[in-house]
């Protein structure tokens, strides 16, 4: 009897605070209207608990009872062709500075979404630039102490974990047009350089800056063109190697606020989630311009 | 970004609370009193038994010794209105008369030959004086008077004065008692010259009170005040082990650190920055050294340490939580005496003792070795070129004060007060030598004379003057009057060369200059009311500078040059009543007014104190208004700089200060001769706060938003906060054992209405339970103990829910943790046992302890933070991460 007073009182002292909580389904929408190419295909899905798997299958599709798509004025209809995913009847182009807006039912909610779509953007010209010869460079991963020798208490307790490389660094400028069709303050931009090396390389950032985002206003000017300029590193294993062939994407993108605050949380997915646009979802809805273009770099 | 929070809505509050402190004071004040009818027919009646029964029947306090009426007979006969009258008709013919000491209380006096019966021609006198150590002549601040017969007493002020006035002459049996101190029962007599009283250390052995001291004799009215055992708390285990003032202070029920093994504190539930922290009147900026493991607080530096919590009395202010008022030692006077000590980490000492009859000084200092067991530089080379490694890690406190006591009514103190912390890591790195391309390997094999850098360069230092001119201009008046300057400057550069062609540089400097004049007036005026008033003025500048640079590549780079630059003046001025209209009871009334010149508008901030004395209780009630003007932020995407040190910014025309509203009620019940249990339950309100807007936001980034005042408040919005809770505590002392629990469960809850939080949400500190224990044998050699801690995981924010969205410029979908509600989970709770022994023997006069302690004792892998990985299309893992194994720990101090 005394053990389950005991009990009892431990319990009363210590509360029951430690609970996993657990949200209700919520969809989430995956959208991008990209300025003068065809409305897209909308993807739909629905949150799960975080100790299921996460198939992108039925599993986790949403299918919504209705699901509007507006530009301007326009209806633009929309069918459900596989579990999740909602492809325009009929090419429609996104028109530059048209609102778009999003408006579909699911059980008995209303999820809303509103954007602009920007002034389409094309990559006029880049310039590439790569190191004669590679470059001695270094990651440390960790420091610590040996317990082994933690007992000479001196220097040689004291251990890393750290990794040479020898890197190639690709700089790459960036160009585009400015044709005064769009408020440079209001717009942002996406810059990206994306090297494939394939699956063995691992990538140093270096503080390299492969992928930046920036109010358009604030990115240089040269002519009537605007600029960016990135770089990202290349390992090799000799300092004799020549730069490994491999294909580079180089992709700008206009976009407003929300994409950038979607994008900017999106690269710390342990601990943060990306805010969203979409009233009563998550995800995001964005209208944006973009330009895209892959080339392969040889020695 | 605007800031400012609803001036209304504070003002509003203000005069509501005002106004309820009216209401109060009405109905504790029966302005209006009636006449009361006496009648008093005696013949031929024991004096005593009549006095006796006069007393009874008109609800009176009648205080007189038993020789004084003894064998006396009186015949009386009265009838009016006048009690006194009745009185003097009770006593005539016996050379007897009662004084009034306060209403509904008297005392009987014998009437010499010469003198008049008229009680209003009776000589009063002022009981008062100072109280000292016994052996180093140290005053003591906090000590109590008390006249068990009348149960009347007093408090010394910070300059060890005490007065209790209007008291007719004569001499009364005292009993004066102070935390540490053997009580001494003595006999006081009024004079004009001032009378001094010594104390006695409590042995260890002997000792009276492990963690608090609250007995019936304290005649302290200020509420939440507790006197920090200093000696007594550093006996309790805890990491690293060796004695340190705001380490030990965590083992009191109302104070928990702001994580596990991270420095700061917060007291009941508040902000690391709620606490004022001052040092003989000037604030100290930044409490922590490197590491968090230890405070700038060396113990035994500080001969008076007291903590107000939640409502402070009128002369301190500027923080919202709590106040920690230490006072430097002022140097024996007696003879030289010292103490050496050697922890885990550090060695430090004190030195104490007179220049001359009148002047006294004392010098303590700290330092840690381990950048003399490891060395701070070492030459790397490797036949071709030469380079240099750094590791500088250290940490110093020194603290000095010299006291010249001019008279018997005058003295003037000098105290400085430094601390620095130096963190210096160079590691020039060449891995080609060694044969792996990856690899974990002692730092000897890789450190070479390379190009490749990776260097961390930080100090911080705090740096303190205080100078202090007290006169007791007459019986009843005592002038204090403080100047102060402390400054913090901390400095932090970093340069990271991780490949030829790219680096990151950026230096970072930091200041605060905080210099201030405040005078204080204690005026007893009489049996019932003793007033303190005061003025203060504080100017405050604050600036920072950032000049950082990230090369990209030898063509792409960016930097950034910042500067900030803030001044303020803030004048205050406070005045406090402590009023006893009757022996049971105490109310300390008081009103601080304040303004930030230029920037807010004048603050209000009542406060009110009661203290009511049952047979075996004591029970306390507080309520006020503290506002704080100055917010500690910090830049929350940069890793270049407030690596070290938080910002401080000053409440402007954006950005309002902060307010809260506390209230608070206690019992304290002595249970016979050793078993003693408190009681309390607080409630605070907090307006004007500033909560990060993103809480999830990690420092990552390289240059950040620039140091710019308007910058750093972008990342910020303004919220509400409010906390309550109850805490429990159980004391028992009897000689040589000591047993202490407590138990405290709370609240601390925080709402940012502008980021749309409807509710409030669990505050960063929010612990809904803390349980703690310690139970210690102190004999004459050997200290021996076991303590114990169970309490709540702190707050964290966990995912409820997972998902995936895809990016145009991704191939493929990412996955993404739901995270709704920040700080809906909590780690698993915390518990730690540890066990702590101490041998204390004698070599010719020095006294040698040598301790030693283990914690963690039952192996516990409590969990301090926690990780979850939301990658898809696996299951979301979560990881953990551990704080310290089992560790023992030993301190070795002697004493000369």
């Amino acid at each position: 009897m005394h053990w389950r007073l005991i009990l009892l009182v431990l319990i009363g002292l210590a509360g029951c605070d430690v609970v996993q909580p657990e949200s209700e389904v919520l969809p989430v929408v995956e959208a991008f209207v990209v300025s003068g190419q065809s409305m897209p295909d909308i993807i739909l899905r629905k949150t799960a608990p975080i100790r299921d798997r996460y198939e992108l299958d039925e599993s986790t599709a949403l299918n919504a009872t209705q699901l509007n798509l507006r530009m301007q004025d326009m209806m633009i209809p929309y069918s459900l062709t596989s579990p999740g995913r909602y492809v325009p009847d009929e090419s429609v182009i996104a028109i530059p500075g048209a609102e778009i807006d999003l408006e579909l039912f699911w059980e008995d909610q209303i999820i809303t979404a509103q954007q602009i779509i920007p002034p389409p953007i094309a990559l006029d010209s880049f310039a590439i630039s790569i190191s004669d010869q590679p470059v001695q460079s270094l990651v440390l991963e960790s420091v610590f102490i040996d317990p082994s020798l933690v007992d000479s208490l001196g220097l040689e307790a004291l251990g890393a974990g750290a990794r040479e490389e020898l890197v190639y660094i690709v700089e790459a400028t960036l160009y585009w047009t400015v044709d005064g069709s769009g408020d440079p303050n209001i717009w942002w931009m996406r810059t990206q350089l994306r090297p494939n090396l394939g699956q063995d390389r691992r990538l140093g950032n270096y503080f390299l800056s492969p992928e930046v985002m920036q109010l358009e206003a604030d990115l240089p000017t040269a002519g009537n063109h605007r600029f960016w300029s990135g770089a990202y590193a290349v390992p090799v294993d000799l300092v004799d190697d020549p730069v490994p062939v491999h294909r580079l994407r180089m992709s700008i993108v206009r976009c407003s606020q929300p994409y950038v605050d979607f994008v900017s949380a999106s690269s710390y997915p342990l601990e943060r989630e990306p805010p969203s646009n979409i009233a009563g979802a998550r995800g995001i809805f964005a209208g944006l311009a973009m330009d895209t273009l892959t080339i392969t770099l040889a020695p | 970004m605007h800031v400012a929070m609803p001036t209304s809505l504070i003002r509003t509050r203000h005069f509501s609370i005002c106004m309820a402190f009216v209401a109060m004071m009405a109905f504790l004040c029966p302005c209006v009193l009636k006449a009361q009818q006496v009648s008093v027919d005696f013949v031929s009646a024991p004096l005593d038994q009549a006095l006796q029964s006069f007393a009874l029947s008109n609800r009176i306090d009648l205080v007189f010794a038993e020789r004084q009426v003894q064998g006396r007979l009186t015949t009386c006969n009265y009838d009016g209105e006048s009690l006194q009258n009745a009185l003097r008709c009770i006593l005539s013919d016996h050379h007897l008369q009662a004084i009034q000491l306060r209403r509904r209380q008297y005392v009987l006096v014998a009437i010499k030959r010469d003198q008049s019966s008229d009680p209003t021609e009776i000589t009063r006198g002022t009981l008062h004086g100072f109280i000292s150590d016994a052996v180093s002549k140290e005053v003591l601040p906090g000590a109590h008077v008390y006249l068990p017969q009348l149960s009347i007493g007093a408090v010394t002020n910070d300059a060890g004065y005490y007065a209790i006035p209007s008291m007719p002459t004569g001499q009364y049996r005292a009993r004066i008692s102070f935390i540490g101190y053997s009580a001494l029962d003595t006999l006081l007599e009024i004079s004009e010259q001032p009378v001094n009283i010594i104390l006695d250390q409590a042995t260890l052995e002997t000792s009276t009170a492990f963690v608090t001291s609250d007995r019936k004799e304290d005649y302290s009215v200020e509420p939440g005040v507790q006197q920090i055992p200093v000696e007594r708390l550093s006996n309790l285990p805890g990491f690293p082990g060796e004695a340190d003032l705001l380490q030990s202070m965590s083992w009191l029920p109302s104070i928990q650190r702001v994580r596990t093994n991270q420095g700061g504190l917060v007291v009941r539930g508040g902000e690391p920055d709620q606490i004022q922290y001052l040092i003989d009147g000037a604030p100290v900026y930044h409490m922590w050294h490197v590491g968090g493991l230890l405070s700038i607080y060396q113990p035994e530096a500080f001969k008076d340490v007291r903590l107000y919590r939640g409502s402070f009395p009128a002369e301190h202010g500027g923080r919202l939580s709590a106040v920690l008022d230490a006072e430097l030692k002022d140097g024996s006077l007696d003879k030289i005496t010292g103490m050496v000590g050697m922890g885990l980490l550090s060695a430090r000492g004190i030195l104490e003792g007179p220049l001359t009859e009148d002047i006294s000084f004392m010098l303590s200092g700290r330092r840690s070795y381990i950048d003399w067991i490891i060395g701070r530089r070492h030459f790397v080379d490797n036949g071709v070129n030469q380079d240099t490694m750094r590791t500088g890690v250290s940490l110093h406190d020194i603290g000095t004060k010299l006291t010249w006591r001019i008279s018997n009514r005058q003295r003037v103190s000098l105290g400085v007060y430094s601390s620095s912390d130096i963190l210096d890591i160079r590691l020039p790195v060449n891995l080609s030598l060694i044969n792996a391309s990856s690899s974990i390997l002692p730092i000897r094999n890789w450190l070479q004379p390379s190009e490749l850098i990776f260097e961390f360069d930080t100090k911080w230092r705090n740096l303190l003057i205080s100078g202090r001119y007290q006169n007791l201009i007459s019986d009843q008046v005592f002038m204090t009057i403080t100047g102060y300057g402390t400054s913090y400057e901390a400095s932090e550069r970093i340069f990271l060369r991780p490949s030829l062609t790219s680096s990151v540089s950026s230096i970072y400097d930091l200041a605060i200059l905080d210099v201030g004049l405040k005078l204080d007036f204690d005026y007893y005026y009489s049996l019932t009311h003793h007033f303190r008033a005061g003025i203060a003025v504080i100017q405050r500048n604050f600036s920072s500078a950032l000049d950082a640079m990230v090369l990209r590549t030898e063509l792409i780079s960016e930097s950034s040059n910042d500067e900030s630059e803030l001044d303020n003046t803030e004048l205050v001025v406070y005045a406090q009543d402590t009023w006893k209209p009757i022996p049971e009871l105490q109310i300390q009334l008081g009103v601080r007014i304040s303004e930030l010149r230029g920037s807010t508008g004048v603050r209000i901030s009542p406060r009110l104190g009661v203290r009511y004395e049952m047979n075996q209780m004591i029970l306390r009630m507080a309520a006020g208004i503290n506002v704080q003007y100055l917010h500690q932020v910090r830049d929350r995407y940069s890793v270049l700089y407030d690596l070290i040190s938080y910002r401080w910014v000053p409440a402007s025309r954006s950005v309002d200060p902060s307010a809260s509203y506390h209230a608070s009620a206690g019992a304290n019940v002595f249970l016979g001769n050793y078993f003693s249990a408190g009681l309390d339950v607080y409630f605070h309100s907090t307006f004007g706060l500033l909560l990060p807007r993103n809480e999830e936001q990690t420092k990552d980034g390289l240059l950040g938003p620039g140091i710019g005042v308007a910058s750093i408040l972008g990342q910020y919005t303004r919220g509400r906060a409010r906390s309550y809770g109850v805490e429990f505590n159980l004391q028992y002392d009897r000689g040589q054992t000591n047993f202490w629990m407590s138990y405290a469960t709370g609240i601390s809850q925080n709402r940012a209405p502008e980021l749309g939080e409807k509710e409030f949400r669990p505050g960063r500190f929010d612990l809904p339970f803390r349980l703690q224990m310690a139970l210690q044998r102190t004999t004459e050699r050997w200290i021996y103990g076991v303590s114990g801690q169970w309490r709540s995981g702190y707050p964290i924010t966990v995912p409820e829910a997972r998902y995936a969205v895809g990016d145009p410029l991704s191939d493929d979908a990412q996955g993404y943790f739901h995270f709704p509600n920040i700080n809906n989970g909590r780690l698993p709770s915390f518990l730690n046992f540890g066990i702590l022994g101490a041998y204390r023997f004698q070599v010719q006069n020095v006294k040698i302890q040598v301790k030693i302690e283990v914690s963690n004792l039952h192996f516990r892998r409590n969990v301090i933070a926690r990780e979850f990985d939301p990658t898809i299309p696996q299951r979301a893992s979560s990881s953990s991460i551990y704080g310290f194994p089992p560790y023992p720990l030993f301190e070795i101090t002697s004493r000369f």
